[in-house]
């Protein structure tokens, strides 16, 4: 009796201690994200107070055929080409060079970590800034196109690239640096004793140690890059991004939630969005951890 | 295969001198062993024929020839490391090729000289596995192919026994031996462990807080202490060091005497005795058993004379005094040995 009475005592203590988690993932994940499953099941009605119909998947077929969702998965997935395989890569050099044992080394890792900490609408203002057409920077370095970059179909994407690896190149530096920390001095070392250069230990010692580390920041970079949305809505605005081939899916998302309300669609392209994201994450695990070593 | 020297080499860490002007000649085909205690330089000094670190004065020179302002890879020595550093994205004969990968030889002479070495440390059946699926003494068998394969100058080991096993340890302390003696290729060991260097060493270099106390074949380093340290550290057990006064052809601990001494000199002395010339006997000096290690055919006591901790080695049989018991400890023999107990220095 006492023994049960013990197990009812030590249960209770249990859900009384995953009681906090347990509420913040109610409130903040899984409500959200069943809410969202019967937004995706419902048309929104014309007007706020106004019954919902049952539309089963017709909204999301719709949706998939839809040419404003079609380019904003281009836009999606032509920002991700851009933003992660360049920024994992400086950041990889930065990180390197930042390694080195030189004076002033820590100033040069505190500006180059800053921008992973920097919020979006911070590196919009500075890259706004830039590319002003009448006060930017670039104009007074002589490059000024018309249409101005960000009003142009052809350079406000790359722009929004720009912006979106300024940002992702600092957590990618920050990763890099880390798991140059981390590696096997000895093993270097080794690689330098048996005759390898300083290039040939880069590439056949330091990068293949360094696969796990290159591994999760591709998939942390996708990941993010595929839910961007700041800057566009920042430089670009929701009426100019589908012109100039910036409105993304997150940016459409928001746009059906803000701007011009229709909840069931917006619940459909996050559905997609999530899809898409998952199966990218899929291929990444699939095909790339494979090239991965982890030491012991 | 070639000769390596020291000449002059010191070496600052900020302002900790961890090397004070070692002047040491390896020759050619010879195994030295660096041998000292943690922090007494032994592997700064190693490093630094490797290339990882440069003296802060002094000269290395391989073979007549000065190589203290070369990298790494332009000194023709191989290294293996006491983590073995293995490359872990490399199966066993991707490690041992790496050195070969990095000169003009032919895929096909690579591959020959991987099985050659792969089949003298008994490698062949495991060439395809990543060092991940090895055991420790199958990892430090590849870092030792990985050395031998591109038949280097000179061999650097960097305690390359510290992470296995005694039984382990004895049979690979052996098979180093062995390659060694096969190959004639200079060896310089580095290792805080006295049996692995009085058993593998053609000659040890004795080393503590960054200066070289003695140099010499295990049987001088054994009989011939040049100093109190290398006494104390040369040796399983090391030799006994008792605090002393001589007068009169005697060793004497306060009145009683320790036993015989030298004929000539007085004054206070330190007294080194091995374990095996010290006996139990009832009208020596006054000592207190304060533990008994059992080996099998032989006991060691471990006895207190003062302020001085002793060992005395006899067989299991012979009777002993239980712990916290008193008892009469004297030298015998001709091993004793009198040391300034001051600078250490030998005195006889």
């Amino acid at each position: 009796m006492s023994r049960h009475l013990d197990r009812t005592k030590e249960a209770g203590l249990a859900y009384l201690l995953i009681a906090p988690a347990l509420v913040l993932a109610v409130v903040f994940i899984i409500y959200p994200f069943m809410r969202n499953f019967s937004l995706f099941l419902y048309h929104a009605p014309p007007y706020p107070g106004l019954p919902s119909h049952f539309a089963g998947l017709s909204q999301f077929t719709t949706m998939l055929t839809s040419s404003t969702f079609l380019q904003g998965l281009g836009a999606t997935l032509l920002y991700t080409v851009i933003v992660v395989p360049t920024g994992v890569l400086l950041g990889l050099i930065l990180a390197v060079v930042a390694h080195q044992k030189l004076k002033g080394m820590a100033i040069y890792r505190t500006i180059f970590a800053t921008t992973a900490v920097s919020s979006v609408a911070v590196a919009a203002v500075i890259f706004g800034t830039f590319m002003n057409p009448v006060l930017g920077l670039l104009p007074w370095l002589g490059i000024n196109p018309n249409p101005p970059i960000l009003q142009s179909p052809t350079w406000a994407m790359l722009a929004m690239g720009v912006i979106g690896l300024w940002q992702f190149m600092g957590l990618s530096f920050i990763l890099f640096s880390a798991g140059l920390q981390s590696l096997p001095e000895e093993v270097l070392e080794a690689a330098r004793i048996d005759g390898a250069s300083e290039v040939g230990v880069f590439w056949r010692v330091t990068v293949p140690l360094l696969s796990p580390t290159i591994f999760y920041a591709i998939t942390v970079g996708t990941i993010g890059a595929m839910y961007t949305f700041g800057q566009m809505d920042l430089l670009v605005g929701p009426y100019s991004a589908q012109y100039v081939h910036v409105n993304t899916l997150a940016y459409q998302i928001y746009q059906y939630v803000v701007t011009e309300p229709n909840p069931g669609l917006a619940a459909c392209i996050s559905i997609a969005l999530f899809i898409i994201t998952a199966v990218i994450t899929f291929v990444n695990f699939r095909f790339l951890e494979r090239r991965v070593t982890y030491a012991n | 295969m070639a000769t390596v020297a020291f000449r002059s080499v010191a070496k600052q860490f900020g302002d900790k001198s961890v090397l004070k002007g070692l002047d040491l000649e390896i020759a050619d085909g010879e195994f030295l062993v660096l041998l000292g205690p943690s922090g007494c330089g032994k592997t700064t000094a190693l490093r630094m024929v490797a290339g990882l670190e440069s003296p802060t004065s002094g000269e290395i020179e391989i073979d007549g020839v000065a190589v203290t302002d070369l990298p790494p890879r332009e000194r023709d020595v191989a290294m293996v490391f006491q983590s073995y550093a293995l490359y872990p994205h490399l199966s066993v004969a991707k490690n041992i090729e790496f050195p070969l990968r990095q000169t003009q030889m032919s895929k096909a002479e690579r591959a020959a000289k991987v099985t050659e070495a792969a089949t003298m440390l008994g490698l062949a059946d495991l060439v395809h596995r990543k060092p991940r699926e090895l055991s420790g003494g199958q990892r430090q068998r590849v870092a030792l192919a990985r050395a031998i394969v591109r038949n280097p100058v000179c061999f650097l080991m960097d305690e390359p026994l510290s992470n296995l096993d005694a039984t382990l340890r004895a049979q690979t302390r052996s098979d180093i031996v062995t390659l060694q003696r096969r190959l004639g290729t200079t060896t310089i060991f580095v290792t805080h462990d006295q049996v692995e260097a009085m058993t593998m060493g053609d000659r040890i270099a004795v080393m503590h807080e960054g200066v070289l106390q003695q140099v010499g074949t295990p049987t001088e380093l054994f009989f011939n202490p040049a100093n109190a340290f290398v006494a104390g550290f040369v040796g399983n057990p090391g030799m006994n060091l008792i605090h002393a006064a001589r007068g009169d052809g005697e060793l004497r601990v306060g009145e009683q005497s320790l036993g015989a001494g030298p004929a000539t000199g007085t004054g206070p002395v330190l007294v080194g005795v091995r374990a095996e010339d010290l006996v139990l006997d009832p009208s020596g000096v006054d000592a207190t058993c304060t533990g008994v290690e059992i080996l099998g055919a032989e006991v060691h006591l471990l006895c207190s004379i003062g302020e001085d901790h002793v060992v005395v080695r006899q067989s299991a049989t012979a009777p002993r005094p239980g712990i916290g018991e008193a008892c009469g400890l004297r030298a015998t023999g001709n091993g004793v040995l009198l040391f300034d107990p001051t600078s250490g220095q030998r005195l006889s």
